[in-house]
């Protein structure tokens, strides 16, 4: 008889992972199955159902169990032995237990939230596939561009695409009863999305652009003027009289250097808006980003565009500079961007600096209060060994002790990130999310949780595992002072880092308020400004002129207006340029040109020195006249200025006047040699108010805005507030670091709270004796903590000099700034050393005030 | 009672055992509780909770019945133990109780 037998492999696999005890007649009855079914379903099902059977064997009950029984559950029963010493441990120091998960929680949530902002930070414009080959043509002085650069630069070979943003246009959308104003509304080339890459959730980037008054929306403007129903298709009222219709939604634009919530296509502006023309030569208000052939000589390509425009040009012949896509978020102190976001590379740094300067305090604590603790440890360990535990398993025992106080900690620390998040979102002006971290962020931080474990664990579980069963349970072991040196150097280091962190924070704080503070040398208080719009201020000069004086006049009827003036351009954002020279011959200066009128000085309170204002009686005054300040006397050396003629190209301009020198822009800059000059073509109202009823001003001031402007909003602002946010990252800097350094100061105290409790519990024996001897409270003081200040000394040695080297090179990025007084060095020291001293008193009195037949009695 | 508790493929896997007094192996399990309730049952099932009533001292087995038709294998053949009939009986009884006490008028409304 010659029926067919199971395949061989599955049999061979069931009695690979069938326990033996039963495979046997499991193995027949398998058997017996197998050839009933030959017989009565065919081979092929047989051998299907025979294999499938066998596998429904794999399952705990069937499989075989590795060694033998008994081995194994002595392992199990110690590890569930070193579990349950661990937690008991635990529990019974709880203060060090608080303190050591506490601390290390902390520690993981600062390191948490930083990983967040780093991550965010580095995230921006890298979901843009042609990243690499994106620039955007710059001048080496201001950003924005003149569109018609854009057609240019297009017909060389090296760019295959061009896109020209435009912000400034901020329409009314309409649909059915939906009315808003949309804020950045870009108007762009129709080429957007072949250099850009946004996500598209209906519609296509193809399709995007393709027929004529086409409108773009992100999700969220979408929602709010459709709501739920599909938008894809609907038609829109732009402006109150444009009908667009939306081919594709976007998802909110974040990580993107530009905030975008809206896109119409050039092509469809420029008709619809007819005789204002913004594709004029003289619309300045264009960001133009290009799309480079791969692995094109940017150095050359730049070359040529500057030859080309130079010949193209009405263009002022300032160099055209290309700057890399990915270097833009970063970029710092770039004159007229329009609708950018800017990272600060710096905080960045500064922020995971403290991060790793907080895990660090954290880890210190955890490894100090493990070694402190791991004394009371040593006879379990002798015993431990006494029974025939070896080094390797003490040595897994206390890195499992470890990690469970970690993997707690880790639990507590998300707890934490999450609480704190708002806050620490408002400080960095982002919207963190605790979800949005991503997968290579996580991997650092698991690689941080295991640091922490390894550097907290290595030290007692060596140090333990090494040690000899003998000599401890002689009593002769725990003399050596090798541990305590080192928790000693670990204290000084921790102590090092505060230190430096309260020396940093009080210099950034002088400097900023030195910053606030600084005689400007003009008054920007009680300043308001608004820029005036509209058909009276958009063409001519006597009719510019005209609506000027009317404005003036009718502002000036409010008793609470104490004057006007009008700029160009404001305080703090100061950068029209123009080269001087005394010959036609001599080399040119640079001057800041501000735009202004005679109203000027005294509306800004500049000091004159001599020589006179612009007057309104002398019509000369306009356009030929000058008045410079007391750089350009000194840069250029004139003796006798007033009268003096500078030569600007064709233009011959005569000095009439000296101002002092006033800080017209951020503090971060020199003061630059400036020249004012009359001109009638600035729009930038200056309004000074006086103090009472400033409410009831701007609303009068409102009523007479629109009637000048109309059909334009009132927008205004205070001159000292815009002026006041040039050092907003510095503003920001001093919040954050004060946080942090007040956490890493409470966790190094905490340490040093445990660590002193502890010692005096250690000491409790010899306190007791030294009191029936009739030691002195002070004295036990000192004895349980001469030491510890020996070590904070020693940490204001390590902690000076870093801090000197470190905040030199940050003033240095100032150019006015505060010296770095020996006294903050000292001072931070000081305070150190008192909030050590105060820290370890709190437990030193309390264990010296104890009735010493209490302390004696202890054993 | 307490301790007693069985579910209900486990009593039909006992009851099947005492239904096959001397030829009560795996295999014929399988088969018995086919016919009898037209349910397919998986061998590694019956042999799961073969192997767990006679953890909790229901079954106890013993080892015969070498044939050609099993390569040659023994069976590993079980009967009830004097607990497992009790635990048998138990359930049976606490049915029927169960059972008489449903008040006659369930039966007669529809």
């Amino acid at each position: 008889m010659t029926s067919p037998n199971p395949p061989r492999w599955i049999t061979r696999f069931f009695r690979w992972f069938c326990n033996p005890e039963i495979s046997d007649a499991i193995e027949g009855d398998l058997y017996e199955q197998f050839r009933y079914n030959v017989k009565y379903k065919g081979l092929r099902q047989a051998q299907f159902l025979y294999f499938w059977n066998v596998l429904l064997f794999f399952q705990p009950f069937a499989i075989r169990r590795n060694s033998e029984k008994s081995s194994k559950l002595i392992i199990i029963d110690m590890y569930r032995n070193y579990f349950k010493i661990a937690i008991r441990n635990l529990i019974r120091h709880k203060g060090i237990s608080f303190v050591k998960i506490f601390g290390l929680a902390v520690g993981m949530g600062c390191t948490l939230l930083i990983l967040l902002f780093v991550e965010n930070q580095l995230s921006y414009d890298k979901d843009h596939q042609h990243r690499d080959r994106i620039v955007r043509l710059e001048s080496e002085s201001w950003v924005i561009m003149p569109p018609y650069l854009g057609e240019t630069v297009k017909v060389f070979p090296e760019v295959e695409n061009v896109v020209r943003f435009y912000f400034w246009y901020e329409p009314t959308l309409r649909y059915e009863e939906n009315v808003f104003t949309i804020e950045n509304f870009g108007v762009v080339d129709s080429t957007i999305f072949k250099v850009f890459d946004f996500d598209f959730l209906a519609g296509s980037a193809e399709t995007a652009f393709y027929a004529p008054n086409s409108i773009v929306l992100t999700k969220s403007i979408a929602y709010r003027l459709f709501g739920s129903e599909n938008p894809i298709g609907k038609t829109v009222l732009m402006g109150g009289q444009d009908r667009f219709t939306v081919t594709a939604v976007i998802d909110d634009v974040r990580k993107f250097h530009m905030d975008i919530n809206g896109l119409v296509s050039t092509e469809d502006i420029a008709r619809v808006m007819g005789s204002r023309d913004i594709l004029t030569s003289r619309n300045f208000n264009w960001s133009i980003y290009l799309l480079l052939q791969p692995l094109v000589d940017k150095e050359g390509l730049i070359a040529k565009i500057n030859e080309r425009a130079v010949e193209v040009d009405q263009y002022g012949g300032v160099p055209l500079i290309l700057r890399d896509f990915n270097d833009i978020y970063f970029a710092r102190n770039l004159a007229h961007e329009k609708n950018t976001k800017h990272g600060n590379i710096n905080l960045v740094i500064a922020f995971a600096a403290i991060g790793v300067l907080i895990l660090l305090i954290a880890c210190i604590n955890f490894i100090n209060l493990t070694i402190a603790k791991t004394r009371t440890r040593e006879k379990e360990i002798a015993v431990r060994k006494v029974t025939g535990a070896g080094a390797p398993s003490i040595r897994n025992q206390f890195f499992g002790e470890t990690l469970i106080v970690v993997i707690i900690s880790f639990a507590l620390s998300i707890l934490m990130a999450y609480l704190f998040m708002p806050t620490f979102n408002y400080l960095v002006s982002e919207q963190l999310q605790l979800q949005n971290i991503s997968i290579e962020m996580l991997l650092v931080f698991v690689g941080v949780l295991l640091f922490t474990v390894f550097v907290s664990g290595i030290y007692p579980s060596i140090y333990l595992s090494r040690v000899s069963a003998l000599s401890i349970l002689k009593g002769r072991f725990g003399k050596s002072g090798k541990t305590a040196v080192l928790s000693r150097l670990l204290i000084s280091f921790q102590y090092a880092i505060s230190i430096f962190l309260i020396i940093a924070t009080i210099t950034v704080n002088r400097q900023l308020s030195y910053m606030q503070n600084k005689d400007l040398g003009f008054s920007n208080e009680q300043i308001l400004t608004c820029r005036m719009k509209g058909d009276k201020f958009a063409s001519g000069r006597d009719n510019m002129i005209a609506s000027k004086a009317a404005f003036t006049q009718r502002l000036t009827q409010n008793p609470n207006v104490k004057g006007v003036t009008f700029l160009n351009q404001l305080p703090g954002k100061i950068t029209n340029t123009a080269s001087f020279g005394l010959t036609e011959e001599d080399q040119a200066v640079p001057f800041r040109v501000i735009n202004a009128d005679p109203s000027f000085l005294d509306l800004m309170d500049i000091e004159l020195l001599y020589g006179r204002n612009f007057s309104d009686e002398i019509q000369s005054d306009m356009d030929t006249k000058l008045i410079v300040n007391e750089e350009v006397v000194e840069v250029m050396g004139l003796e006798n200025p007033i009268g003096t003629i500078l030569i600007q190209g064709s233009n011959r301009m005569e000095i009439i006047g000296v101002v002092k020198n006033f800080h017209f822009n951020s503090l971060h800059q020199r003061i630059e040699p400036s020249a004012i000059v009359w001109d009638w073509w600035t729009t930038r109202a200056c309004i000074k108010l006086s103090g009472s009823n400033l409410n009831q001003t701007i609303v009068n001031i409102d009523e007479i805005y629109r009637e000048f402007s109309p059909g334009v909003g009132f927008e205004y602002d205070f001159l000292y507030e815009s002026f006041g946010r040039q050092y907003e990252a510095e503003k920001r800097l001093e919040k954050i670091v004060l946080s942090f350094v007040i956490l890493a100061i409470l966790l190094s105290c905490l340490g040093l709270f445990a660590l002193t409790a502890f010692v005096a519990e250690q000491k409790t024996k010899e306190i007791g004796i030294r009191k029936a001897l009739g030691a002195p409270t002070t004295a036990i003081l000192w004895l349980l903590s001469n030491n510890f200040i020996k070590w904070v000394l020693v940490a204001n040695v390590v902690a000076w000099p870093i801090a000197f080297i470190l905040l030199r090179n940050w003033l240095e990025s100032f150019s006015y700034r505060i010296d770095l007084g020996i006294w903050v060095f000292v001072g931070s020291g000081v305070l150190a050393l008192l909030i050590s001293f105060f820290t370890m008193s709190f437990q030193g009195v309390k264990s010296a005030l104890l009735n010493p037949v209490d302390s004696l009695k202890y054993e | 009672m307490k301790g007693t508790n069985i579910g209900e493929f486990e009593e039909l896997v006992l009851l099947a055992v005492g239904l096959l007094y001397d030829d009560a192996y795996g295999l014929a399990i399988v088969a018995e509780l086919k016919k009898q309730t037209g349910r397919n049952v998986s061998l590694s099932a019956v042999h799961k909770v073969l192997i767990r009533l006679e953890k909790k001292g229901y079954l106890s087995s013993y080892a015969g019945g070498a044939t050609r038709e099993r390569g040659g294998r023994n069976k590993k053949l079980y009967i009830m133990t004097s607990t497992g009939k009790e635990v048998v009986n138990q359930v049976k009884d606490l049915r029927n109780h169960m059972w008489d006490s449903i008040p006659k008028i369930v039966w007669d409304s529809k």
